[in-house]
């Protein structure tokens, strides 16, 4: 059976391509011709839906090689449901860069389609070789693409990130290296068949390595000043991918490896709820004192991701639900927030928050949506974080009061911050001379899209639950395994 | 058992010189170093000693599969290297750019992004 969402693989990357021939005649016609590489890549990903209504999982095998020795593709709810997202941030944001990005643009769409590409490759590989594949392409166009500006910071942060993300792929490819010495495949679940029962240390260290190697690329605690660095140099619409969909993208990777080839391992989801809990704490505590606006919201990528892993590390299946929900909402609410950013910073030429008193006090639609986004981001009723958040308190506190008590706390020092920016830019005393223009349609209508479906979530949030419940299902070794011929 | 601690020692190296060494391009040249033992590593579990090229040239399966040493990893390898070339490309690229505008390779003289 063909999986149709595995054509948004080769959809961007085609994308990739006919841009770099476009711009040779018409540099005009490039932001068209990558929006409707994205929305064909949206309509793949959609009527797979209908396919995983038959039976999920779904898996095809590449050239008709039989599976333990060909490479695995697979699509099951977990999946298609962050291939959906992932088609869908990725037409927001090539319709919002049209505008934003006004030179060099060939290269930026070229570069964004490929990391799209890599993104939606982790997302369907079955093959642990393969991962790391996809993983490389999404770090090698990330790279090029924080360097963008070619400024001081964005080169030093390029080349930081470089170096760290190496390292990172470099542990991953060792920790493959070795499960591929213990048992003889790449294959994920010809693997979790012959790893189980396996008691050998060696196993621990492999695992060991594949997660400090996710876990750089995913930005938990130890290594988030790279992100941070990054997140800030790129332009606005890339930080937005970066921290909506490539961190979660690491975390994805992580949960698929940690719960189908190792079978959930409690050391590896104490792991997960100890640097989680850091990161969540830690991010928003240092977000409350940063004067950048992208810095600040770079930091508070790093704490919902916390969030996030805290909540799956918990080992509950309600804990899992709250992860899963909340990593569904939060690329949702950090693609609002990097764009409204990005609005600021295309208006007013600066993310200095101290320079920005009141700059854009007349524009209301900016205005409303950056609170909406900072509101959901805090978890207040009515928006999407809020049920989220809450499944997360209340698996928390099932497991261990003290972390449903620092969540609690995150939440508040996250509504501080966020009101305080607001407040700042939106209300502040104009010693800066007010800009009076509006936004062009390209930027407005992502923005629109997003505060919509935010307040939608969050009025309606059984939607959301729904989605979330059916994703779980996709970690469940047995059912995995099962949708393999092996 | 030499070869994995060659391996191991060479990855080592590389580390350390990604660590600790402060200009960019003795960085990089760790990282490549670091990946080389690496792919030792991968070629050294597909050995098979006095092993025969994986090239079916007749076709006696069961003679081959014993015989031959396990080609994956040599496939592996020539993936690898194919992705630490374009990683090389990209950082040394961006390392001429930031001489360019720092006129100094030296990753430590540079703190303009701490937060």
């Amino acid at each position: 059976m063909i999986l149709h969402s595995f054509f948004t693989i080769p959809s961007f990357m085609a994308t990739a391509f006919v841009i770099i021939m476009v711009s040779l005649k018409r540099d005009s016609y490039v932001p068209l011709v990558a929006v409707t590489g994205a929305s064909l890549a949206l309509a793949f990903s959609l009527i797979s839906i209908p396919q995983l209504m038959q039976g999920s999982p779904i898996s095809m095998q590449m050239e008709e090689w039989v599976a333990p020795y060909g490479i695995t593709i697979l699509g099951d709810y977990l999946s298609i449901s962050l291939a959906v997202l992932v088609s869908f941030i990725a037409l927001l944001t090539m319709t919002f860069s049209s505008a934003f990005i006004r030179e060099r643009r060939a290269k930026y769409y070229a570069l964004l389609s490929l990391l799209f590409a890599g993104i939606l490759g982790v997302i369907h590989t079955g093959d642990i070789f393969n991962l790391f594949v996809f993983t490389e392409l999404l770090s090698i166009s990330s790279y090029g693409l924080i360097a963008f500006h070619k400024d001081g910071p964005a080169l030093e942060a390029s080349i930081k990130y470089l170096i760290m993300g190496s390292l990172g792929t470099s542990l991953l490819l060792v920790g493959i290296a070795l499960i591929y010495g213990l048992t003889g495949s790449l294959n994920m679940a010809d693997i979790a068949v012959r790893l189980s029962g396996m008691g050998s240390p060696a196993v621990a260290v492999a695992f060991g390595m594949i997660l400090g190697g996710l876990g750089i690329k995913a930005g938990l605690v130890p290594f988030h000043t790279l992100h941070l660095d990054g997140y800030t140099a790129a332009p606005s619409p890339v930080s937005a991918v970066l921290a909506a969909l490539v961190a979660n993208t690491g975390l994805y990777a992580i949960l698929r490896i940690t719960f189908i080839i190792f079978s959930s391992p409690f050391a590896a989801l104490q792991v997960l709820l100890w640097f989680g809990a850091l990161s969540m704490v830690l991010g928003a505590v240092l977000a409350l004192k940063q004067s950048n606006l992208k810095r600040m919201l770079a930091y508070s990528g790093v704490s919902q991701v916390g969030f996030i892993a805290m909540s799956v590390g918990l080992g509950t299946s309600l804990g899992l639900l709250g992860g899963l929900f909340h990593m569904l909402n939060q690329a949702l609410i950090k693609g609002l927030l990097f764009f409204s950013t990005g609005a600021v910073v295309y208006f007013a030429g600066t993310g200095e928050l101290d320079r920005l008193s009141g700059a854009l006090k007349s524009d209301r639609l900016l205005s409303f949506s950056f609170l909406a986004g900072v509101l959901a981001l805090a978890g207040v009723p009515l928006f999407n974080g809020f049920a989220s958040k809450w499944i997360i308190y209340v698996a928390a506190l099932e497991v261990n009061p003290l972390l449903a008590v620092l969540a609690v706390v995150t939440s508040v020092i996250t509504l501080a911050y966020g009101l305080k920016a607001h407040s700042v830019i939106f209300s502040g005393n104009p010693h800066a001379k007010a800009v009076k223009a509006s936004l062009p349609l390209t930027m407005k209508l992502p923005l629109i899209i997003l505060t919509a479906l935010i307040i939608l979530i969050g009025v309606l949030p059984w939607l959301g639950i729904g989605v979330a419940q059916l994703m779980a299902t996709g970690l469940d070794s047995a059912a995995y395994i099962g949708g393999v011929p092996i | 058992m030499l070869v994995y601690a060659l391996a191991v020692g060479v990855i080592a190296a590389g580390i350390y010189a990604v660590i600790v060494k402060d200009n960019l391009v003795k960085k990089l040249l760790g990282l490549g170093i670091m990946t080389n033992g690496i792919h030792v590593f991968l070629i050294a579990l597909g050995y098979r000693a006095g092993g025969i090229l994986p090239i079916m040239q007749e076709l006696d399966f069961q003679r081959f599969s014993m015989t031959a040493v396990d080609p994956l990893p040599q496939a592996l390898v020539l993936t690898s290297i194919v992705i630490n070339f374009s990683i090389l490309a990209v950082g040394l690229s961006i390392t001429i750019l930031f001489y360019r505008k720092f006129g100094t390779l030296d990753s430590s003289r540079i703190r303009r992004l701490r937060g």
